[in-house]
């Protein structure tokens, strides 16, 4: 039974939950949504027939409206992105090198704490929090920081403040586990050869976290483009974001064949702005590269020698150490 | 639903106290002869204020319109629904709730988008929350939602509910039993007793609007129910109002109100 299995499924066999998993819950939904997205909405009655297959639905999808909340909603997703990494940073860099081991177990776990209550019930305590009448807002008020009423809820301010903290932890975690595996010998290396200790969090911790702030970008900026419920329990009219139109179409309207084309067309904008962004770290990178580049000397000493320049600069000091140091990294054999 | 083939009829043989029902709320032109639905719950649209910040007296869509241009801009909030929203407009304007005249839903837009839009803070599925949250002044709000918003309060003088001229809606939630349900039966001794006087009342008194039996609304006075007025609006209030249609303009309305929403928070 099991070799039958195994003959069918080839080597793939053992990761039958995952690409079951994918298959089901990821590739299909997603096929059947592009699917719904050519066909029309025939009557009141009916959410979409497939009977006649057109583009149509896509030039109903770009219209003035959808392009001026698709702005707000990429302004509040780069500007939450940005914001959790410059929390994550430092907190990611004081829990991996900072922390003695044995707390670090504790610090994930209140990391994790606030996923085990629903992410709904989290965006409503921040309407009780936010409150004109809440106690924020008369804590301030209290201390004569605020002349009147405390007045983010219902605004941009308020989806902006609410989806940093729904997302921070997607943010700590992966940069965490980067952080973390850039390894205490690495650092110790970078502070023999003279580096100090903001020299050592920029030219080896961090670069070598690259992957770490990769993913943490990814994972907080996709989700969040496409969320809803934080700027429908804060937002108010001004922080409309684009998930609340696609639902529109779906829930309201009974329109799936439109919402479905607006859903299309919000998966291919943010993956416009993921790839754009990718290409712009590309570019900045060689920059850096070019700029911090060693020019070795060359001619006098074209012996067997010039090869190795590189690897084993000769003397000793600070100077001297940078190029084993932008060697790691531009992607070395270490990341 | 039922010219789709989604409900099946219900059979009036095993839901007796169907004879309980208020006849206002039986018989309605979606379903002639209660052959498929039987009323749930229902209520009507209008507006709250808070009486502090809009002094002048309120009662009209026009008056609504006029607040959140003035007093109230900036803290006027709408509800999320495509439907009400643009019965804000064609109210002012005297027009059917229910039009499908281009023109009109045309001249709607213009009045939703240039006018209101600018002055609304946010759109709600129920009122209650943005009461009490606070920081708002007017909210177009369904009258149990805006009772229930209102015995939140400490200062019960503070708001004030308007049931507006010349129309709003008259919306109906129903029972129904869906074709295929698997335990039919079931399904009608819920609704059965859904409707015995006992039930019926306690339910309105937990929902906070009328179910639709006969003698609620006495029996409410002799529990003594707090803000009564805001659970039955009187019959002159009754004759005026617009059951609302799901009609072909639907897609038009949801149209208008997405582009309210992006509108408000430009």
């Amino acid at each position: 039974m099991t070799s039958r299995f195994r003959k069918f499924l080839g080597d793939s066999a053992l990761s039958f939950p995952t690409w079951a998993y994918m298959l089901f819950f990821f590739a299909l939904p997603v096929a059947l949504v592009m699917w719904y997205s050519f066909g029309f909405k025939p009557d009141q009655f009916t959410t979409h027939s497939m009977e006649q297959l057109s583009l149509g639905r896509y030039r109903e999808v770009v219209s003035p409206t959808f392009l001026s909340v698709f702005t707000a909603t990429l302004r509040i997703s780069i500007v939450g992105t940005l914001a959790c990494l410059v929390i994550a940073v430092p907190f990611a860099y004081w829990l991996a090198v900072k922390v003695p081991p044995g707390r670090r177990g504790l610090l994930l776990a209140l990391v994790l704490v606030p996923f085990w209550t629903n992410f709904l019930v989290r965006t409503l305590g921040w309407q009780i929090i936010l409150s004109p009448d809440g106690f924020v807002s008369e804590a301030l008020q209290g201390i004569g920081l605020l002349g009147s009423p405390l007045d983010i809820l219902y605004s941009r301010a308020a989806v902006q403040i609410g989806v940093i903290y729904n997302y921070l932890p997607l943010m700590i975690l992966p940069l965490f586990v980067a952080m973390d595996s850039a390894g205490v010998q690495l650092r110790e290396a970078s502070a023999d050869l003279g580096a100090g200790k903001w020299r050592t969090f920029f030219q080896v911790t961090l670069p070598l976290a690259t992957p770490g702030v990769i993913s943490g970008c990814l994972l907080v900026f996709i989700p969040l483009t496409g969320d809803y419920i934080t700027a429908s329990v804060l937002g108010g009219a001004n922080g409309t974001m684009i998930g609340q139109l696609v639902a529109n179409q779906f829930q309201n309207a009974q329109n799936w064949a439109l919402g479905s084309a607006m859903a299309v067309v919000l998966m291919l904008f943010t993956l416009a702005v993921v790839v754009i962004t990718a290409l712009l770290a590309l570019v900045v990178k060689a920059v850096i590269k070019y700029v911090g580049r060693v020019e070795l000397p060359t001619g006098q000493h074209a012996g067997p020698d010039a090869g190795t320049a590189a690897d084993l600069p000769e003397g000793s000091g600070v100077r001297q150490a940078e190029p084993a140091v932008s060697g790691t990294t531009t992607g070395g054999p270490h990341a | 639903m039922a010219e789709h083939g989604l409900l099946q009829p219900l059979q009036k043989d095993l839901i007796p106290n169907f004879s309980n029902m208020d006849p206002n709320f039986t018989d309605q032109v979606w379903d002639p002869g209660n052959i498929y639905t039987i009323c749930k719950a229902w209520g009507t649209t209008g507006y709250v204020y808070d009486t502090y910040t809009i002094t002048r007296p309120m009662a009209s869509w026009q008056d609504f319109l006029d607040a959140a241009m003035g007093e109230a801009s900036g803290r006027t909030a709408l509800l999320e629904d495509p439907w009400e929203v643009c019965s804000i407009a064609l109210g002012a304007a005297g027009e059917d709730l229910n039009t499908t005249d281009e023109e009109k839903l045309d001249a709607c837009e213009q009045v939703l988008l240039d006018n209101l839009a600018p002055h609304v803070r946010a759109y709600f599925g129920a009122a209650s929350t943005g009461m009490v949250q606070g920081g708002l002044a007017l909210l177009q709000s369904y009258n149990g939602d805006a009772r229930q918003g209102m015995l939140e309060m400490d200062d019960p003088e503070q708001w004030k509910f308007v049931y507006p001229t010349p129309s709003a809606n008259l919306w109906m939630d129903n029972w129904a039993i869906a074709t295929g349900a698997p335990h039919p039966d079931a399904a009608h001794a819920l609704i059965n007793h859904m409707l015995s006087p006992e039930v019926a009342f306690e339910q309105m008194d937990y929902i906070g609007y009328p179910v639709g039996t006969k003698g609620l609304e006495e029996r409410a006075e002799e529990e003594g129910v707090e803000l009564p007025e805001l659970i039955f609006p009187a019959q002159d209030v009754l004759d005026r109002l617009t059951p609302s249609e799901m009609n072909e303009a639907q897609q038009r309305r949801v149209e208008i109100f997405s582009s309210a929403q992006a509108r408000s928070g430009a």
